[in-house]
């Protein structure tokens, strides 16, 4: 069914447009979740958070004016954050040992998954993380995760220049690993 | 969002995560989760439905009030009933009046002496003298109180009539003009329909030969006149005039619940009270002598205390090492208070090594505040009453809106008989799907009445008030249902048009 159908079905309530529309769209929502979220659990609170906000919001929605695929992503990003400071999560930095990067690793990440990635990403500490997530794969600049995180913008650079260093650490263990083994 | 340049490992990681490349099933979540969504989705159309129904319902009910209390105020000002039942009377005191007057102006000394007096009157009664004997300033017959007392008013007619032939024109000309000065407080070009209190008060003062300095027996002025006004003024006070209020309060609240059935958790010292305070205005109207009416809103913030607790069971699948070397536990629970459930989920430093299963008792104090907004409308009942003190019995249910609640948290893990972790937090977000925003309540009230002018009154007052529907939403998981208690002191200033 073509998706501008699906949505104002799903706008006037009608289930079945509801679940289409979320089974086309809930790897997508859940993969978000899960880069932001430390737990799978918590990952399944803020996309429940952030699906009651989708179809609530529904009829707020206009197709001429985006697609759906962004506007929802937008929220679940949102919410994801919402939970983060619902929960207390603060942003402060972890000490890292600065060091340079290595242009050999890019042959090394061709053999990772999205899923290995993103439990690479879970790991980081939650404000890395979020910066991360915010600056890296949903393409905000520092100057809007500092507003919305509410932190410097030396800070926003900072932890992502320092969840960087730690993601290549956890490649470079991988390496060392897959070595061994 | 902006387009960012980003090196190689930021491009990988951008374009490989959008691949969703993996396992199956790793980011496939679960359908009960969409299910529950939109269960709540559905919860809270009928939530916002109920809230406009209520919040339309009070603003209707507040229109209708207002219109009803500004046609009972119009219709006090111009009151027809006056002119018609009153007006015998004043015509026939009037005539004895009159008559007993004239007898006393019969001299020409008596004649200077009005004179001297008007001369030294103030200056808006000579003023009103001068229209006075233009004839403007008597009212036209629309003019409802100021033409019952010129045209029906006997004495000067009666004076002219029954008058010795030795009472020259020129006293006749004075009578005339104390007669003016005396009605002319009373005419108001823009407002034909003087407000009583206006009246009373003029003629109060003139009555005390306080204000012209003229002598009522002097001045011909008929006892009739104020034979009238003093009707005048019983017809005020049976007006029943509206008073807006103003009050603010210090109270105490608790909770008081019920069916609290729990067998893994024990919630306590809720019933404890708590200081907080209210501010509120509102309307008042006398419907009898005895009952009243009152309407009124206020803006009341509150708090309530209570201690949690619960066992359970340590998870070492939710301990983990953090990159500074310190080991963490991911503590997530659901937490019974008094209000509602709230889901926690901190990640909490731990003091000391635990093993799986190690049993952890979890001890968190809870203190839930609130800001409340209060509409309601009562009825008082005066059970003594005198011209400065009064006191009243008031009965007041109010429908009450919750729009913003905060929790404070501050949790204890121990096991082992020691402590394992500590931490503080705090809830600002409102889960309507938790507990009802709105609920009703009825307030009773003793309140002592100082009137310390005709206008101002001074009130103190104890209310004492109860929630009548749970503000806690029960369902399978927890049956138990609460209720918020009141007991407050407030001071309030009403003022009376």
């Amino acid at each position: 069914m073509n998706e501008d159908i699906l949505i104002i079905k799903a706008k006037s309530g009608e289930r079945l447009a509801q679940q289409d529309l979320y089974n086309a769209y809930a790897r997508d929502w859940f993969s978000i979740c899960l880069r932001y979220q430390k737990y799978k659990s918590d990952a399944e609170d803020a996309l429940q958070n952030a699906l009651v906000k989708i179809f609530s919001q529904l009829r707020k929605f206009d197709i001429n004016l985006g697609s759906f695929g962004a506007w929802s992503a937008k929220i679940v990003v949102n919410e994801n954050l919402q939970l983060i400071k619902k929960r207390r999560l603060n942003y402060e930095l972890a000490d890292v040992e600065e060091k340079p990067a290595n242009n050999q690793e890019q042959s090394v990440y061709e053999g990772l998954s999205s899923e290995v990635l993103t439990l690479m990403i879970q790991e980081l500490p939650t404000g890395y993380r979020s910066v991360f997530n915010l600056y890296v794969v949903d393409g905000y600049s520092h100057k809007e995760i500092s507003e919305i995180l509410h932190i410097n913008l030396g800070t926003s650079k900072s932890q992502l220049s320092k969840a960087k260093l730690m993601l290549r650490k956890k490649v470079e263990s991988i390496m060392l690993n897959s070595k061994v083994s | 969002m902006s387009k960012i340049k980003k090196d190689k490992l930021e491009e990988f990681f951008e374009s490989r995560i959008k691949q969703q490349t993996g396992a199956e099933d790793w980011n496939l979540p679960s359908n009960d989760i969409f299910l529950a969504a939109i269960e709540k989705v559905v919860i809270q159309k009928e939530e916002n439905k109920r809230k406009w129904l209520i919040l339309s319902s009070i603003a209707f009910f507040t229109l209708v009030l207002s219109i009803l209390l500004y046609i009972s105020n119009r219709s006090q000002q111009v009151n027809p009933a006056i002119a018609t039942t009153e007006t015998p009377n004043i015509i026939e005191k009037s005539e004895s009046g009159s008559q007993q007057t004239i007898q006393k102006i019969n001299t020409s000394t008596a004649n200077q002496n009005i004179e001297e007096k008007v001369k030294i009157a103030p200056v808006k009664f000579q003023a009103a003298t001068t229209i006075a004997n233009t004839k403007s300033t008597l009212r036209k017959p629309a003019v409802g109180k100021s033409k019952i007392l010129q045209s029906q008013n006997p004495v000067f007619p009666d004076a002219t009539q029954f008058a010795p032939d030795n009472i020259s024109n020129e006293i006749k000309s004075n009578i005339n003009i104390q007669q003016a000065n005396v009605l002319a407080p009373y005419s108001d070009d823009r407002n034909p329909a003087l407000t009583k209190r206006t009246k009373i008060e003029t003629i109060k003062l003139l009555a005390n030969n306080k204000l012209s300095g003229i002598e009522t027996n002097a001045l011909n002025l008929p006892i009739a006149n104020f034979a009238y006004l003093e009707n005048s003024s019983a017809s005020c006070c049976n007006s029943k005039p509206i008073r807006l209020f103003a009050q603010s309060s210090l109270l105490q609240s608790s909770v008081f619940m019920k069916d609290v059935h729990a067998s893994d958790f024990t919630l306590e010292g809720y019933e404890r009270f708590s200081m907080g305070y209210s501010f509120g205005f509102g309307l008042e109207k006398d419907l009898s002598n005895k009952f009243s009416l009152r309407a009124n809103t206020n803006l009341i913030h509150f708090s309530n205390s209570s201690v949690y607790e619960s066992k359970f069971n340590f998870d070492e699948t939710h301990a983990f090492i953090a990159d500074n070397g310190d080991q963490m536990y991911h503590n997530k629970m659901v937490l019974n208070t008094p209000r509602a459930r709230i889901s926690m989920s901190d990640d909490v430093f731990m003091a000391d090594k635990m093993n799986q299963d190690d049993l952890i008792t979890n001890t968190t104090e809870i203190v839930e505040s609130y800001w409340v907004a209060q509409l309601g409308i009562g009825l008082h009942y005066a059970l003594y009453s005198t011209s400065r003190l009064s006191l009243d019995l008031g009965l007041t249910p109010g429908i009450n809106y919750i729009f913003n609640d905060h929790t404070e948290l501050s949790t204890v893990l121990e096991a082992h008989n020691m402590q394992m972790a500590s931490y503080n937090s705090t809830e600002n977000s409102m889960d309507v799907g938790a507990f009802n925003q709105l609920y009703f309540d009825v307030n009773s009230s003793l309140s002592l009445n100082y009137h310390f002018t005709n206008n101002w009154t001074l009130r103190l007052s104890g209310l004492y008030g109860h929630s009548l529907n749970s503000i806690k939403k029960f369902d399978d998981l927890d049956s138990s249902k609460s209720y918020f208690k009141t007991r407050s002191v407030a001071v309030g200033l009403a003022y009376q048009f």
